[in-house]
């Protein structure tokens, strides 16, 4: 039984460099961000702020989530929440803001 | 109905629920009805995060005023905690789908462990916080300018961090079980799906506060 599980971990090396190489790139993210929130840049900082943490969120998704070998249905489902609730947040802002 | 034609020989045979064709199809199913309960997750706090971008927009000087008041460097290292917890996580997974027990134990024991460090941390700010009249409701008795308005920054902070901090704790109790299962003769490399089920369900708590930390923490002028 050890030398079959031996096997399988020595012919799958590639995927485990990825995780690491993702989470050490998560961790620059956050650094980036941190440093970034210090550089006086006005209300730019929220966009940028939201920026990075975009990149890391698709970093995760696509990685450790496993987006990419996902069934298709997969991304249906986040595509179709995700656009519920930017119609909802569109349809709110114009509420709050037309007041 | 049997279909252990499907399952490469040498191989535990495990048969698919009566209603698939396979196991492929039922395994690919259940992580497909995993996703579909994250985008159910993704509008309940998209409703949250709905509520702080309006009044974010409508208080912008406040919501930028009170966010330095939260701790920047234990909100990094929270950060940091529950991103090296996913890449644990992550680690589980591909110990499981190899069959690996131990590695798969240690893996979901080191994000275990980053749980409890999250929500310890957590609570060493929450509790600092209301210490300094920061707290949620009656507890905020801060009476500086925009007191009101700043009441309502922190009560997004702690519903929003509180809810968060809610799938940390629910988080805890399933891994925690797998754990244990981990350790039992049920777990072989065939069944290696409710790990990874685990595993998205961890990812997603850690996308969350890949949002919250820079709204709250990171905010300034």
């Amino acid at each position: 039984m050890r030398t079959v599980n031996d096997s399988v971990s020595t012919s799958a090396p590639a995927p485990l460099t990825a995780y690491y190489l993702v989470y050490l790139a998560l961790l620059v993210l956050l650094v980036a961000t941190v440093l970034c929130a210090n550089l006086h840049l006005g209300h730019l900082n929220i966009v940028v702020a939201m920026i990075i943490a975009g990149v890391k969120a698709g970093l995760v998704l696509w990685y450790f989530m496993h987006l990419r070998s996902s069934p298709k249905i997969v991304m249906m489902f986040m595509g179709m929440a995700v656009a519920t609730l930017v119609i909802g947040g569109i349809l709110s802002m114009s509420d709050y803001l037309a007041r | 109905m049997s279909s252990s034609t499907h399952i490469p020989s040498g191989s535990a045979v495990i048969d698919p629920h009566a209603q698939f064709g396979d196991l492929h199809q039922e395994n690919e199913m259940s992580v497909a009805c995993m996703w579909l309960f994250l985008a159910t997750e993704v509008m309940f706090f998209g409703g949250l995060f709905a509520a702080y971008v309006i009044y974010r927009t409508l208080y912008p000087h406040v919501f930028t005023e009170f966010s330095h008041h939260l701790n920047v460097t234990l909100g990094t290292i929270n950060t940091g905690v529950l991103l090296t917890s996913s890449l644990t996580m992550v680690l589980a997974v591909h110990a499981a789908q190899h069959g690996h027990r131990k590695k798969l134990f240690a893996n979901l024991l080191i994000t275990l462990v980053c749980a409890f460090g999250f929500l310890g941390i957590k609570a060493t700010e929450w509790t600092t916080d209301i210490h300094e009249g920061l707290g949620p409701g009656s507890l905020f008795t801060y009476s500086g300018p925009d007191a009101d308005k700043g009441a309502l920054f922190f009560r997004l902070y702690y519903t929003m961090t509180g809810l968060h901090g809610i799938h940390v704790i629910i988080g805890i109790f399933i891994i925690g079980y797998y754990l244990w299962w981990s350790t039992t003769p049920r777990f072989t490399k065939e069944r290696y799906l409710p790990i990874e089920i685990v595993g998205l369900y961890w990812h997603f708590v850690d996308l969350i506060w890949i949002f919250l930390f820079p709204l709250f923490y990171l905010d300034r002028i």
